[in-house]
């Protein structure tokens, strides 16, 4: 065991409980963050062709990408706490390693949020300059993933922490680890197709109001994610190339739950790509959320094989808390039932009156 | 000493801390109170149907969406961030205990986000009571958020029985928490007033505007009315030894910050008597800002006392600010701090590793609040006046000497190596333990420098004991914490006070028995000045400089330093020490020339 890993606290429920939360929610985050990345990249895209009928497009968008970033954000919260539970020993670290960049990516998201409500607020009387802004909000988007991949995977290389004895100034990268570009690559493909999707679905709901702006959409949104699920196959392949060979053997055969997603993803994968490249929205839709859910399954076992046989998360000492996990669970019932008929409401028809 | 530092000496984590929590908590309880100021607004709106109520309801309401869900919300993640980077030991303690808190606050999060978005974007398109109706659930969520958080945060300064009994509840419930929760919805209420006349400077309608002015005045000013005695009831929450440091005067950034504090709501609330509620014709976009700063003043006021009133903890008796736990001081001061240290470079001390070990202890038990050459508590400034024994004999009694330093945490030799490092690295002075034993020629002088300067510029005492009897002054002696509760006594022997009493008489009564040794600008010198400059010799001297000056001459410089040299700052002293300064050079310049 390397002497460096801080000695883990205690946990207050089984480590099952913090497994599921981070596997149930972390998709929904991933899902959330996609169609950020995507529908900016769209809205880019058809800011700059300049027609009437993209820049309705871009101007739809516009007015869906603060609340998309806001949901972002709010289950990005709730994975990142959960996992802190489980690896916080590891995490912290790799934080403070980096501490810089890490801590830099809350004035990023800042920025990105402001200038995406401006994009939205002053879409009209921004005219040409909004691509700018847009493009500003890119970049953003693209830096941020980059900053989480490294410290995801940082915090599984306790050997590369040694590091920190040369810097301590937290601008330690991982940019040393094999890994990182195909796992970078493989999230922002993946985002980028995913989000596509979302823009695919977000044209169905515009073609009620708007056909010519409602099919731009959907088209666009379908061709990005046919060609980009495409290349995330390749990508998939090279990263699951990269991972250290034990790792790798675990998905192929040496552990049985993460073989059979991996299996799994990779059979639910075929079905995805079917669908988008017969532009099957709906098809695609609901077989491409079960492939996020597979895909964080398998991104889980992949780091239960980095950190294994030094550590898994069931070893820790539970000292059971169960009034406030029982208040936790209602409040997340009720929460979600007032979150629904919210919904509700926001897509009610204005009354007559 | 589970985890790595992140070090960046001239800035401190401290600071970054502040500065994102201080605006996080100044924007989130705008969010609680704002949220039933909309409600609230737009009810009277619908009651006086007044379309012109309703649309400034509608206009605060996207200013309130765009501080609260994005900057009130990033910092509030992003104190979460900088706590894990700055103090992981103790954020982990405070995740692994609270996670089911913190996860259902994530709840009310949600709900937040989604109604407030329903809310702003539904304006007159959905009936006014389900309007109303997701309104509310913005502000109840809003509420329950800060309930959530304030039994969490509280639970730092006043854990109660929690670490007897590590039960969730108990850590909870404690016993700050109720307090705090009716401060701090006060506190929110009051905020709501202030953030709306910001809104309301920028209408043009002229009785709308007065309306809504006043409207808002009165939500400052009755939440001002709830939120002095809550205060107060919070305040007598505080455990005993806290709250000499809150109204003892024991720390001097907690009596800047309460002195600050004070006078920022004084100004508030004032202001918002005249130009709001008094006059609001004459309320203006000035006036808001103003207001609006006082607020901000007053938050980080308060927030940097609360959290400065934990020290030496962070979680107050639990864990200090070192992110050590009182229950591991014996066996790290037997096994050495070093050797403890997980992610320390240095594992044991040579005698030619004392500098790099004493950085290393540094970077490991002061930098959690002392920065080097920084903005906030710069151990260089605060040591300037500690020579190398005086800084040993600190270390050993710091916690004793000032109740909101943690102990010193190692071996002897650990602290010779931190020593050695402060003084003899940063300081550039000599390290020689010989100095000690050698003295001056003057034993109570000695003793003064070594027991009462840590704190007390000689000159401070030399005002306060104006006009004392020797025996006087020695009776005080034996009674320092009656003099002041937040002075420790002194455990010297009654030789040592004798001694020591002579001298401090001796500082008002030029020629007695205990005559000082040396003139008053000497020490002046060495506070101000020995950090660049030597005397005769040594770095930069000074006698040099002012050969052949007269006394006047000298003392006229001393007001204009950075005018005689823009690479030098000025003299930050009060008049009567420039005046000792400057007979102690013209005296030393004088003296060198004969």
């Amino acid at each position: 065991m390397n002497p460096l890993i801080p000695a883990p606290d205690t946990i207050p429920a089984a480590w099952g409980y913090f497994e599921f939360f981070s596997l149930f929610l972390l998709p929904i985050h991933l899902l959330f963050m996609n169609s950020v990345l995507g529908a900016t990249a769209i809205a880019m895209y058809a800011h700059w062709r300049k027609t009437p009928v993209s820049g309705r497009v871009a101007y739809g968008l516009a007015k869906m990408l603060p609340l998309l970033l806001s949901l972002t954000i709010n289950f990005g919260v709730a994975a990142l706490l959960f996992v802190q539970v489980s690896y916080g020993q590891y995490l912290y670290t790799s934080s403070i390693l980096m501490g810089a960049f890490w801590l830099s990516v809350i004035p990023l998201l800042i920025i990105a949020y402001y200038a995406l409500y401006l994009y939205d607020f002053r879409f009209p009387r921004l005219g040409r300059r909004g691509l700018i802004v847009i493009a500003l909000c890119l970049a953003i988007f693209l830096v941020i993933p980059f900053i989480f991949v490294n410290n995801m995977t940082l915090m599984l290389h306790p050997s590369l922490w040694h590091q920190y004895f040369k810097d301590s100034t937290g601008t330690i990268l991982n940019l040393g680890d094999p890994t990182l570009w195909p796992r970078y690559l493989h999230f922002v493909l993946g985002a980028f197709a995913v989000g596509g999707l979302a823009v695919a679905l977000f044209g169905r709901y515009l073609e009620r109001r708007d056909l010519e702006a409602g099919r731009y959409a959907v088209e666009t949104g379908m061709k990005v994610f046919a060609i980009l699920t495409l290349l995330q196959v390749v990508d998939g392949l090279v990263f699951l190339l990269t991972l250290p060979i034990a790792v790798r053997n675990r998905l192929m055969g040496g552990d049985a739950v993460a073989t059979a997603v991996f299996l799994s993803a990779l059979i639910v994968a075929l079905v995805v790509l079917l669908a988008a490249w017969q532009k099957r929205v709906t098809l695609a839709a609901c077989t491409a959320v079960p492939l996020v859910y597979l895909m964080v399954a398998l991104r889980d076992a992949v780091r239960t094989g980095y950190l294994l046989p030094g550590y898994h998360p069931s070893t820790l000492k539970v000292v059971p808390q169960n009034g406030p996990l029982v208040m936790f669970l209602v409040t997340l019932l009720i929460g979600l039932v007032v979150v629904a008929w919210l919904i509700q409401v926001f897509f009610r028809k204005t009354p007559a009156s | 000493m589970n985890y790595p530092v992140w070090y960046l000496p001239s800035v401190g984590g401290g600071l970054l801390i502040a500065l994102i929590a201080v605006t996080h908590v100044f924007v989130s309880h705008f969010a609680v109170g704002g949220g039933l100021y909309l409600v609230l607004a737009e009810r009277k709106g619908l009651r006086e149907q007044n379309r012109g109520i309703i649309d400034f309801t509608r206009r605060h309401a996207k200013f309130f969406l765009l501080m609260t869900m994005v900057y009130g919300s990033l910092t509030g993640v992003g104190i979460w961030f900088i706590i894990g980077l700055v103090n992981p030991q103790a954020t982990s303690l405070m995740i692994h205990t609270f996670v089911f808190g913190w996860a259902t606050e994530y709840v009310f999060f949600l709900l937040e986000i989604v109604s407030l978005v329903v809310y702003y974007y539904t304006f007159d398109r959905l009936d006014p009571q389900t309007h109303q109706l997701v309104g509310w659930i913005y502000f109840i969520s809003a509420w329950l958020s800060l309930f959530l958080i304030t039994g969490i945060i509280g639970f730092m300064l006043t854990p109660g029985a929690w670490p007897a009994d590590h039960n969730f509840w108990s850590a909870f419930f404690n016993p700050g928490f109720w307090p705090a929760v009716v401060f701090r919805t006060f506190v929110a209420g009051m905020f709501a007033g202030v953030y709306a006349f910001l809104t309301t400077a920028f209408l043009k309608d002229r009785t709308l505007k007065k309306k809504m002015t006043r409207y808002s005045g009165q939500w400052v000013l009755y939440s001002l009315i709830g939120t002095i005695p809550s205060g107060y009831w919070y305040l007598t929450t505080v455990p005993q030894k806290a709250r000499v440091l809150l109204d003892g005067g024991a720390s001097p950034t907690i009596q800047r910050s309460l002195v600050f504090g004070f006078y920022a709501l004084i100004v508030l609330a004032v202001l918002t008597l005249i130009f709001t509620l008094i006059m609001p014709k004459l309320h203006n976009k000035a006036v808001a800002v103003f207001i609006f700063v006082c607020a901000f003043i007053f938050m980080g006021a308060f927030e940097w006392t609360r959290e400065a009133a934990r020290r030496p903890y962070v979680i107050n008796g639990v864990m200090y600010t070192t992110q050590i736990r009182p229950d591991q001081m014996a066996q790290i001061d037997h096994d050495g701090f070093l050797h403890s240290a997980r992610w320390s470079a240095i594992k044991e001390i040579h005698p030619d590793s004392m500098t790099q070990a004493g950085e290393e202890i540094f970077k490991f038990q002061c930098y959690a609040c002392h920065t080097i050459g920084g903005f906030n508590n710069d151990i260089i400034g605060r040591t300037r006046t500690m020579s190398f024994p005086t800084m040993l004999k600190y270390l050993k009694s710091v916690h004793k000497l000032r109740y909101f330093m943690p102990p010193f945490a190692g071996t002897d030799q650990e602290m010779k190596a931190l020593a050695t490092y402060v003084i003899g690295s940063l300081q550039g002075k000599s390290v020689a333990v010989a100095a000690t034993s050698a003295g001056t020629a003057n034993p109570g002088h000695d003793l003064f420098k070594a027991h009462c300067t840590l704190c007390h510029p000689q000159n401070l005492v030399k005002s306060r004991t104006a006009g004392w009897s020797l025996a006087k002054i020695r009776k005080a002696l034996d009674n320092l914490n009656g003099l002041i509760p937040a002075m420790p006594n002194y455990d010297g022997t009654p030789k040592q006070k004798d001694l020591i009493a002579g001298y401090i008489h001796s500082l008002n009564a030029p020629g007695a028995s205990a005559a000082p040794s040396h003139e008053p600008g000497e020490d002046v010198f060495e506070e101000h000045c020995a950090m660049c400059h030597g005397l005769r010799t040594g770095g930069n001297p000074v006698l040099p400089l002012v050969k052949g000056w007269s006394r006047k001459r000298i003392r006229g410089a001393l007001d204009r330093l950075s005018k005689l040299n823009p690479a030098m700052p000025d003299l930050d002293a009060p008049p009567a020490q420039k005046d000792q300064l400057a007979d102690f050079l013209h005296h030393e310049s004088q003296r060198g020339t004969k």
